[in-house]
């Protein structure tokens, strides 16, 4: 059987059409959608993302030109020197000394280069200017604390806006990692260690509640920004996503003021509840990690060690701040200790909010 | 000197004895010493495991079809990506080439009748399947939901990683005495005349393959016995709970697991390089650079293990160094993409199917070459880092790389395997479907990463959900690919063509042994005259029926000068 090479064609043209089908998409990528240009990276949102971008866009461009260069040179040869018969011999290249420096000594300059601008830029991340409004963060399984200089906490982050921000960050149980891509900063939370990021958002976001706001498009420039945690946390690692909400200087003065009153009704419980409870907990009756709060105000509850104990308010208090003390039966002893993570304020209004779930 | 053609129509004679046939019975398989029937063994083996993760890696995307949940909770999705990328790397990819088409083939193209310890090669075996038994236990056994990098204190606070870290240990022990068999192999068992320069340049890249396993691979070993006694008797070396470092694990784990990704790379550059040159029927352009390259990569993989870890909490002076170390990595590999193109300048080109396989090797390796360019970079990388950027840049080096090599490499030493020709229009066909399939799944994935869509997300905002399901009609296409190649293999096995010694004009020493091999390999020991890819010397010095002394040939498909 002799083979046919004819099909050199046939080749060049799926890698034509893998290129094209590339090309189609990195159009799709940027084009206008409502006015917004959708790029590579999302929307620049702090002072950082400039450079970050920059650095992006100049490896990006490089990479381009190496691509189609490569793929230009296989395309060619592949049409240019196809098998014309299985008899055909090749004559002997010559190794070009020149030729091959110059693909050692280019590249390499063209790296440092890249490392350089990178490495530069990452000293900017990491020095924090002065005047420094700081924010203290603490990562559980699987929600974030924020704790203002006033002492007020908050479940989202609202930061003020054109003003350099510094967060401290520690973990109370495994790896997190604090990531807000419209901000181009990431950095991983640790136990027993305190590590930080610093940014600067000068432009404040609208009130919106969710990300998902059905009146918000993928090209509304200010709605919130979202925090993820990006370092594998267990189950709920995907349900640590949380706003970020960027807010002028008088607006964040009265949130904060607003941040330090609890509201101890069982309204306020429901929120509490919403915030830090129902990754894990339910109040519809679905099981969860945890037992469900339907029903369980009042009940008698089987718990190890102890038997049987009702649902009073120490219950509640105690599996809140030390629930490894009473844990119920059919359940992993798997909750936080949300000792420091939640007022008291907060508890008094989540026994409010249970008591509303018959 | 003329080359007898075999003329249309024509079936060539079977070889009457060889390996295949040499023993029969179920039992001289899993008792062999020979080299090729361990190959062989190895081979469907690693295809199995890849079968279970690429079974793990459809239902991964089959639950980010949708935001929310598609089709399992999210405990189970942990599981199965965990389970998935566990298989893959462990399982599958580290042995894949090496120990599959490196047993076979190492011996035959150094002139060989074995490996230096045969009772050792099966051996690694059997312990690669005893880690195999313990990572089934432990995926049946339930809890592992760590990802494949069982990072403290999450693994020993949290799950049961006991069984899953065991098999990662004993399978870690049937790389290290394969690397270190490879070794020995090459520097004391080459034929007269096979002088390290006239190594072909898949053995270039085993070779500096080995000397990775014989040297990270021990440390994977330390570490996965220090999570296993932390686990079991809580030692207090990661959990900062016990004054532990959980950071400290990342640097034992990475310090092995990123020259992993050169084990895993490294013999796929190989096999590419004696595709190119085959091919092209043209020596390869800098033969030299492209072997220095392998052991340079091999030496400086050592030292950028910290790039897995720029935002982890070390300091930014060693982000800074490993980030200036890991540009020095790219050099050599750019240097080797520069050579395989600069192979086909002047060549004689022949679109076979694994010629297809390493041009697409080309085109995907070198999106996922650059991209790391791109995640090197410091300040970027702070942006990208465990997002689907890196997922998609992995998957493009180690399945548009190593497992597209992988495929090439055995569509075209098949018929040296089994002594069948495989269908051609069936294997274009599957590595038409891969192709595009493959670029759909991941480069979707690029977009979406630097969008910031994080990795390991069982959930995620409705922004990402179009790419995400893009990305999941891409893998349908993929397996479909797959699957496609897979019956192209075994259609050959039962209608292929015979095939002669060498049906490809191939001109390293295995094309000049009989398809499939005799037991012994060669009849005689070969004798080395030339370099591997001396198109213009190989049709006068070194011609033969596997006595290697050119002193007559079996009639192939090959060119003459005539």
């Amino acid at each position: 059987m002799t083979p046919k090479h004819n099909n050199n064609r046939t080749m060049i043209g799926v890698l034509a059409a893998g290129i094209l089908a590339i090309i189609y998409m990195i159009y799709v990528m940027v084009a206008p959608q409502g006015g917004h240009i959708q790029g590579w990276t999302p929307r620049a949102s702090s002072t950082l993302a400039e450079g970050t971008d920059w650095v992006f866009n100049f490896i990006n461009y490089w990479n381009y030109l190496f691509f189609i260069g490569v793929v230009a040179a296989m395309g060619y040869f592949i049409y240019k020197y196809q098998r014309k018969s299985d008899s055909d011999r090749t004559e002997k290249v010559k190794d070009s000394i020149a030729f091959e420096m110059f693909w050692v000594i280019f590249p390499t300059l063209l790296v440092m280069v890249v490392f350089v601008l990178g490495a530069r830029d990452y000293m900017g991340q990491r020095v924090t200017p002065k005047n420094v409004y700081e924010i203290q963060a603490t990562a559980f399984q699987w929600g974030w604390t924020f704790t203002y200089p006033n002492g007020g906490t908050s479940d989202s982050l609202v930061v003020p806006a054109n003003q350099p921000v510094r967060m401290v960050m520690t973990s109370n149980d495994v790896l997190h990692s604090f990531y807000i891509p419209d901000f181009r900063v990431k950095q991983d939370v640790i136990p027993n260690r305190f590590t930080y990021v610093w940014f600067n958002a000068p432009k404040p976001t609208l009130k919106y509640n969710r990300p998902n706001d059905s009146t918000l498009t993928v090209s509304s420039l200010d709605r919130k920004h979202i925090l993820h945690c990006t370092e594998y946390c267990g189950t709920s690692h995907s349900g640590m996503d949380r706003n970020v909400q960027v807010m002028a200087y008088n607006d964040f003065e009265t949130w904060l003021e607003e941040l330090t009153k609890v509201d101890e009704s069982a309204e306020g419980g429901k929120k509490v509840f919403e915030s830090k409870c129902q990754s894990c907990h339910s109040a519809d009756g679905t099981p969860g990690i945890g037992p469900t709060w339907k029903g369980l105000w009042g009940s008698n509850r089987s718990v190890s060690p102890g038997g049987a104990v009702p649902a009073d308010e120490n219950y509640i208090r105690e599996s809140i701040l030390n629930p490894g003390a009473k844990v119920a039966n059919g359940f992993p002893n798997a909750m936080t200790n949300f000792t420091g993570l939640i007022k008291d304020g907060e508890i008094k209004a989540i026994i409010e909010y249970m008591k509303t779930l018959k | 000197m003329s080359v007898t053609m075999i003329e249309p129509g024509q079936t060539m004679p079977a070889i009457e004895h060889h390996y295949l046939n040499a023993e029969k019975g179920i039992k001289s398989w899993l008792t062999t010493v020979d080299h090729k029937r361990i190959g062989i063994m190895y081979l469907i083996s690693v295809v199995l495991f890849f079968a279970v993760g690429g079974l793990l890696a459809v239902f991964v995307r089959l639950e980010l079809l949708t935001p929310g949940r598609t089709i399992m909770d999210a405990a189970m999705y942990n599981r199965v990506f965990s389970a998935h990328g566990i298989v893959m790397v462990f399982l599958f990819i580290i042995p894949s080439i090496p120990a599959s088409l490196g047993n076979f083939l190492l011996p035959i193209m150094i002139g060989a009748k074995d490996v230096a310890f045969p009772r050792l090669n099966l051996a690694s075996f059997y312990i690669y399947w005893a880690g195999g038994i313990l990572g089934i236990i432990g995926m049946l056994s339930g809890a592992v939901d760590t990802g494949w990098t069982f990072y403290a204190p999450y693994s020993t606070t949290t799950t049961t990683v006991v069984w899953m870290t065991l098999a990662v240990f004993v399978a870690g022990f049937s790389s290290i005495l394969t690397g270190l068999n490879f070794v020995v192999t090459i520097h004391k068992m080459r034929a007269p005349g096979m002088t390290w320069t006239r190594l072909p340049l898949f053995l270039w890249g085993i070779y500096a393959t080995a000397i990775i396993q014989v040297l990270a691979t021990p440390v994977i070993g330390i570490t996965m016995l220090l999570l296993m006694m932390e686990k079991l008797i809580g030692i207090g070396i990661f959990d900062p709970k016990l004054g532990g470092d959980p950071v400290l694990y990342q640097h034992f784990f990475w310090f092995y697991s990123h020259p992993a990704v050169y084990i895993m790379i490294l013999p796929a550059m190989g096999v590419i390089s004696e595709l190119m040159a085959t091919f092209s029927r043209q020596k390869i352009f800098g033969y030299k650079a492209i072997a220095l390259s392998s052991m340079a990569i091999a030496l400086v993989s050592f030292l950028v293990w910290g790039h897995h870890m720029f935002v982890a909490g070390q300091s930014e002076v060693a982000a800074i160094i490993f980030s200036a170390i890991t540009y020095l990595v790219g050099v050599p590999t750019g240097i080797k993409v520069i050579s395989w193109v600069g192979t086909m300048y002047k060549g004689s080109i022949s679109l076979r199917a694994p010629m297809i396989y390493a041009q697409m090797f080309l085109f995907l390796f070198t999106i996922g070459g650059l991209t790391g360019i791109m995640l090197g970079s410091l300040n970027v990388d702070v942006h990208l880092h465990d997002t689907y950027y890196v997922v998609a840049h992995f998957h493009y080096v180690m399945m548009g790389g190593t497992v597209i090599a992988f495929l090439g490499g055995l569509h075209y030493w098949w018929p040296k395997m089994t002594g069948k020709m495989y269908n051609e229009s069936l294997a274009k066909w599957a590595a038409g479907l891969i192709f595009i399939g493959f670029n759909v799944t991941f480069f979707t994935q690029f977009i979406l990463g630097s969008q910031g869509m994080p990795r390991r997300y069982y959930d995620y905002v409705p922004e990402y959900a179009s790419l995400h399901a893009f990305s999941t009609y891409g893998s349908w296409i993929l397996g479909l690919g797959l699957l496609v190649a897979f019956i192209c293999f075994i259609h050959s096995l039962i209608k292929g063509e015979q095939v002669g010694a060498d049906p490809w004009g191939g001109t390293t020493l295995e094309w000049l042994t009989t398809s499939p091999p005799d037991a012994h390999n060669f009849k005689r020991v070969p004798l080395v005259t030339r370099n591997p890819y001396d198109y213009d010397a190989a049709y006068d010095d070194l011609l033969g029926d596997g006595m290697g002394d050119g002193a007559s040939r079996t009639p192939v498909v090959s060119p003459s000068r005539s």
